[in-house]
């Protein structure tokens, strides 16, 4: 298969891409009702892209094309409160996070459709192993080149992402001591990681025929990567969030990179060099590990500096930016965050510690995403 | 007969043994049935039991049955709790098909059953007691096959339901009917008499819930200890509703939905509370066999099965008209309307009630409702096992 052409899209326009947990509401471990809340919504009628993923205690919901933070907040509280509906005809629960505390990777049932079977039988246990959740945000570039430009320009933001998504501290049934243990199951897949340093898309196109003719990959989409273009719809996906614990911080985080993209593109301030990689696997384990409190090193001046205030110090450049595109109200919710250190995995620690009952702290976690 | 070369001296130091010999080899049946030939285990149990029992009826000596009878209780009480626990009321609000169908699903196999009944010549009373024992599925049955196969699923969940609301809705009726009996005084003391019984149970029922409420504040249920505690409360519970004469079943079914209700904690307990409750419901299925009574049986015949059909047909086809409206998919309204076919007159003739009824009906309804019990617990667990894979519910 060759790759497909890549459809300009208007750009900076974006889309989020929200994967879902479902849940029982007796012990609120994962329960394999992706079918169930599909049929449902379907014999309802509902309108809106909601459809089934890796394993049948997932579900991803995705918003439209979107010019302004306020109109994904709209579509995505529309999702949501259709799931909502449907989950509790069907006694179930849905909610947010990058991880489910406690469920058992063996116990997951992998969704009875073709492609998900297919990377079943590559993977292996892998493939149950991949019940984590995240947020996906598309960026629209008007060219294949400007993706590119964005793909590797946005690399450098890939920990404030992180740590600003960060909501998956505990993995079967422990506290890993992470703030997002999410990406360490996707780091296991071999085409996880960086995109290669190419920064036109016929090279980039040559080595995707490379690939393809190896035969270890047969799409884009058997590219694991943090960021990767997405050519049939015109965009670069960003991919590396945990899907926060409510809609709305979903909603800010997508408005914080596409005001990142748009100060990228508008004012190009940096050159892109493959050296800018060679920090790069370092920085987003410290985001994985430490969220706001990691220590990354710029790639050119090799200074060290906390996530947070490179975080605080990017708003503060992008401002005029996120006025243009009528989001200096989501980030600044963001910079509150960010200033006052508050992250979805610090909220789910302190929940635990209160309840002492990974069970009630995922009720929690279920109430804060549906209410 | 087997152990007749046991003299009546030797049978009196005997009978506990003979008793575990007759368990045991019910057991190994279990075992066969779950290991080698890939069914439910509970069925083995039961045919083991009542292979043995029929080759013998030393087996259980009269001195053992109030033995055997705390056994069963205990048992049944840990399952109820259990069944309780699992039932949100929330879910009934949220999802009315769900609850209409509950009731109709009560209703039409009550109907169904009792008019079958009057067409095979029974009389109004022994019919509508034969319709009332029609509408419970089998809490027991239900909870372990489901705990076998570690089921879960929106099958799952709307099985626990319908068994809940069948069950409390069948304990009632049977003692309302039973009392209705001409043995009663009048019907108001008939009616006042499931009244006391039922504000009894509900009474009982809250003390216990708010028991496990208050304690799981200062202590983790989940663990060994405190699974341990929760025997304890049970067990105590157990010889308050004796002392009462309060049959055990509404009480625990009650009290496990209210700790489901009133506290929105998860409850999170080990499956039968643990291996102590593991061990004491396989016996019940063990015991279970081995009391069958065969005459009883015989007696029941081609009607007993006419029964089984009529009531599976009642409860299928309601839940197969309210399955789009409640969000099921027809595969899955079948897949309920199987597991849904156990009887829980079982749980009523081994927990006694019906005997403490002491009602004429009771006796004359015996052979039918017994032999309809035992096709039920061979097939319907085979039924179960079936019906929960049909819908990919069993992680297999």
């Amino acid at each position: 298969m060759s790759l497909p052409n890549f459809s300009p899209s208007r750009a900076l326009t974006f889309g989020v891409e929200l994967e879902l947990q479902i849940v029982n509401t007796f012990d609120y471990d994962l329960t394999p009702g992706a079918p169930d809340l599909l049929r449902v919504l379907e014999q309802r009628g509902v309108v809106g892209d909601i459809k089934p993923e890796m394993t049948s205690s997932m579900i991803e919901i995705a918003t439209g094309v979107c010019e302004r933070v306020d109109q994904a907040i709209d579509e995505l509280t529309d999702l949501r409160d259709s799931l909502v509906d449907a989950a509790r005809t069907l006694d179930l629960g849905i909610a947010g996070g990058g991880t489910h505390a406690y469920q058992q990777w063996r116990e997951q049932q992998i969704t009875d459709a073709q492609r998900y079977q297919q990377l079943s039988s590559i993977y292996g246990y892998l493939a149950k192993q991949f019940t984590i959740f995240g947020q996906h945000v598309h960026i629209g570039a008007p060219s294949a080149d400007v993706a590119l430009y964005l793909m590797h320009g946005l690399s450098r933001y890939v920990p404030h992402f992180i740590a600003l998504s960060a909501s998956s501290p505990f993995v079967q049934g422990a506290d890993t001591g992470f703030a997002s243990a999410r990406l360490n199951s996707v780091f296991a897949f071999p085409l996880s990681g960086r995109a290669p340093f190419v920064e036109r898309w016929p090279d980039f196109s040559t080595y995707f025929d490379k690939m393809t003719a190896t035969g270890v990959v047969a799409s884009m989409k058997d590219f694991y990567w943090d960021i990767r273009p997405k050519p049939e719809y015109g965009t670069v996906e960003v991919r590396v969030m945990d899907t926060p614990l409510g809609i709305l911080h979903s909603a800010h985080i997508a408005a914080y990179i596409q005001a990142v993209a748009r100060w990228l593109l508008i004012e190009r301030p940096f050159e892109l060099e493959e050296d800018d990689y060679l920090v790069y696997t370092f920085n987003r384990f410290q985001a994985c590990r430490f969220g706001f409190e990691g220590e990354i090193v710029h790639p050119r001046t090799h200074e060290r500096y906390s996530i947070a205030e490179d975080i605080v110090a990017t708003l503060d450049i992008i401002e005029q930016h996120a006025m243009e595109l009528g989001s200096d109200k989501a980030l600044g919710e963001l910079r509150k965050r960010v200033l006052n250190r508050q992250s979805d995995a610090s909220w789910l620690r302190d929940c635990f510690a209160e309840t002492r009952l990974m069970p009630d702290m995922v009720r929690h976690q279920v109430n804060h995403w549906m209410q | 007969m087997a152990f007749s070369f046991l003299t009546p001296a030797d049978y009196a130091l005997s009978a506990p043994l003979i008793l575990v010999v007759g368990v045991t080899l019910a057991l190994a049946v279990g075992e066969v049935f779950g290991r080698v030939l890939h069914l439910p285990r509970i069925t083995g149990y039961t045919i083991g039991g009542a292979v043995a029992g029929a080759m013998s009826d030393t087996w259980v000596s009269s001195s053992q049955l109030p033995v055997i009878q705390g056994i069963i209780n205990l048992a049944l009480m840990v399952l109820l709790f259990e069944l309780g626990s699992r039932v949100n009321l929330q879910w009934f609000r949220h999802n009315r098909p769900l609850l209409v169908s509950c009731i109709a699903e009560c209703a039409l196999s009550f109907l169904a059953c009792a008019a079958l009944a009057g067409f095979l010549g029974f009389q109004l009373a022994q019919a509508l007691m034969i319709g009332a024992l029609a509408v419970g599925t089998s809490p027991a049955v239900v909870m372990r096959m489901l705990g076998e196969t570690a089921a879960r699923g929106q099958v799952t969940q709307r099985l626990l339901a319908h068994t809940a609301f069948n069950s409390v809705v069948c304990f009632v009726l049977v003692k309302l009917f039973a009392s209705f009996s001409p043995g009663a005084d009048s019907w108001f003391s008939a009616l006042g008499n499931t009244l006391i019984l039922l504000v009894g149970a509900l009474f009982s029922g809250a003390i216990l819930a708010l028991c496990f409420i208050y304690l799981r504040r200062f202590i983790n249920l989940a663990d060994e200890h405190g699974t341990a505690l929760l025997f304890a409360i049970l067990m105590l519970a157990f010889f308050a509703l004796e002392f009462f004469h309060i049959p055990p079943l509404l009480p625990p079914l009650l009290a496990g939905i209210a700790v489901r209700n009133l506290d929105p904690r998860p409850l999170v307990l080990p499956r039968h509370l643990g291996s102590l409750g593991g061990t004491l419901v396989i016996l019940l299925f063990c015991l279970q066999g081995l009391t069958i009574e065969w005459q009883h049986i015989y007696a029941g015949g081609l009607a007993a099965l006419a029964l089984v059909l009529v009531r599976a047909a009642a409860k299928g086809s309601v839940l197969w008209v309210f399955a789009p409206r409640s969000g099921l998919s027809r595969r899955q309204a079948l897949a309920i309307g199987g597991c849904l076919t156990p009887f829980a007159t079982s749980s009523l003739v081994l927990t006694g009630v019906l005997h403490q009824a002491g009602s004429e009906v009771v006796a004359v309804v015996f052979p039918i409702v017994l032999s309809a019990v035992l096709i039920c617990e061979l097939i319907c667990p085979l039924a179960m096992q079936w019906s929960l894979r049909f819908c990919s519910e069993t992680n297999e």
